[in-house]
């Protein structure tokens, strides 16, 4: 499917952010969301960003994705400086916002249509995504009939139905339970190591952290910087017992060290 | 929100009761019928005449449904304009508002000054009456959408149009639906208000002829086929917002279940 943003000549990260800064004009005087921050993202790797609530993670995401100006510093994404929001992007939120009055099949189809995509490609991908997704037949179904785990993964259907090059996760699977939250995990691994998208995916939980990515970038309180990244050296695809790994426990003791939580 | 059988039988029978006890009353303490009649005689003057109750129903609904339609198309309107245009939203809000804080029963007679006695003072008052609440549901409807999907309508190039029609206006049908069944009940009182003020047709009309010739029964006649219009408006909104709104069902399914 013909992608609005090109691939710029010559060899370039996925991502590439430069000494990013954001501040917000607030009542009493301004406010410091993210300071000087740079790192690289190549070209379909699944990159993890962990830190506390208010650490500007979201901020980062909505940045990377067009959606606001930084104050300072630039985000390329495949060469190209970002300056208004990016339809190669996918984005995915923490709750699902399906469009509650269309069917799981339409909602996933809402990006051909503002794009204005070929409808029969388009169709064709997004049963394809729910094969995927597991979601086939609820496909005529609307979201309020599904769970919350089930809408997710429509959500991420339908992030990934226009095939674009990133996808940017901002803690999508935050608002769902515990064991829902695990299965989710590996449901999202399956779907990327079918499609192989640039993945940056927010979350607060150091396990999900690791289990998701090939690095993991640590981020500190507000002002957010990047207090340390962390090569996930751990074999795919992931399972269960890949958290039993004594490399897994290793990665989340360092990322817990370098939050300030204290492990033994 | 279902309605079981139980339910049903036992609003009749409260109803059934509530006139058996009524006939009895009025035939003990031997009431005259011009002060209350009893339901056997609004009955009997109900049947004898209903050619005449026909008609002036006919022409009170005509009313109420064109200035209810009137109502819903002005009302979606000038929320679409107020919610897009900041410069009209500060021109015609405060204007709105102080309409609605004067009393229609007031402004009527002015109405009937400026659009006659016929048809069309009436359709007018029952259009005053009852739009307000359609443009303050409206605009609400189309300003709450949750911050991620305008996120998502940026990052998809919708365009203003598309974010329009795919996301803000269906968004709003709840919002819409809910106010225009107040409004269907409010047109009502419009067009009846319109009737009592000036002109020669009507349920308002009938009641204050029968007012003035103390033929209460007639009042009583014109009193249930007002609100049997009122009720049918309402119906065919509930029914419309049940084809508009299929999902709906599973949205409240969802809610209980929750």
């Amino acid at each position: 499917m013909a992608m609005p943003v090109p691939r710029a000549e010559g060899d370039h990260d996925a991502i590439e952010i430069h000494n990013l800064t954001k501040a917000y004009a607030s009542q009493d005087g301004s406010i410091q969301a993210l300071s000087d921050l740079s790192f690289a993202i190549a070209d379909t790797e699944f990159v993890t960003i962990v830190g506390h609530s208010g650490c500007g993670k979201s901020t980062l995401l909505r940045i990377i994705a067009g959606l606001l100006a930084p104050s300072s510093g630039a985000v390329k994404v495949r060469g190209r400086t970002v300056s208004a929001p990016l339809p190669d992007v996918g984005m995915v939120f923490q709750r699902p916002v399906l469009l509650k009055w269309r069917t799981i099949l339409d909602n996933v189809m809402l990006p051909i249509e503002m794009l204005r995509l070929p409808r029969t490609k388009g169709a064709e991908r997004a049963l394809d995504l729910l094969r995927l997704a597991g979601l086939t037949d609820f496909r005529h179904h609307y979201p309020a009939q599904l769970s919350g785990g089930m809408q997710q993964r429509a959500a991420i259907c339908r992030a990934l139905v226009h095939d674009p090059s990133l996808l940017l996760m901002d803690e999508p699977f935050g608002a769902l339970d515990l064991m829902t939250r695990e299965e989710m995990n590996f449901e999202l691994l399956r779907i990327w190591s079918d499609r192989r998208k640039t993945t940056l995916l927010v979350t607060h939980s150091i396990s999900e952290a690791v289990l998701l990515a090939d690095r993991v970038i640590v981020m500190t309180p507000r002002p957010g910087r990047v207090a340390d990244v962390i090569d996930v050296k751990l074999a795919r695809p992931r399972t269960p017992e890949t958290k039993l790994d004594p490399r897994f426990v290793e990665c989340v003791r360092a990322i817990g060290r370098s939050i300030g939580l204290l492990y033994i | 929100m279902g309605v079981s059988k139980t339910d049903i039988s036992a609003s009749i029978i409260s109803i059934v009761a509530t006139l058996a006890a009524w006939e009895v009353l009025t035939r003990v303490f031997h009431i005259p019928g011009f002060i209350l009649p009893a339901p056997s005689a609004i009955f009997v003057e109900a049947v004898t005449r209903y050619p005449l109750y026909l008609y002036q129903s006919w022409v009170t609904f005509y009313e109420m449904v064109a200035g209810f339609l009137l109502a819903a198309v002005i009302g979606v309107f000038l929320a679409v304009v107020i919610v897009y245009s900041r410069i009209v939203r500060s021109m015609i809000y405060p204007q709105i508002v102080a309409l609605q804080i004067v009393p229609k029963v007031a402004i009527a007679p002015l109405l009937l000054i400026w659009a006659g006695y016929g048809l069309t003072s009436k359709v007018l008052l029952a259009l005053l009456v009852s739009f307000f609440p359609i443009v303050v549901n409206m605009v609400t409807g189309l300003l709450a959408i949750e911050e991620e999907l305008l996120d998502l309508c940026r990052i998809l190039h919708s365009g203003r149009w598309q974010e329009f029609t795919k996301v803000r206006l269906p968004n709003a049908l709840p919002y819409l639906f809910s106010s225009l069944k107040v409004a269907s009940t409010l047109s009502v009182i419009g067009a009846v208000i319109g009737e009592f003020v000036g002109g020669n047709e009507g349920l308002g009309h009938l009641i204050i002829i029968a007012n003035s010739e103390l033929r209460t029964s007639m009042s009583f006649v014109a009193l249930f086929c007002l609100s049997v219009l009122g009720f049918l408006l309402y119906g065919l909104v509930a029914l419309a917002e049940r084809v508009f709104m299929p999902w709906e069902r599973w949205q409240s399914a969802a809610h209980a279940a929750a």
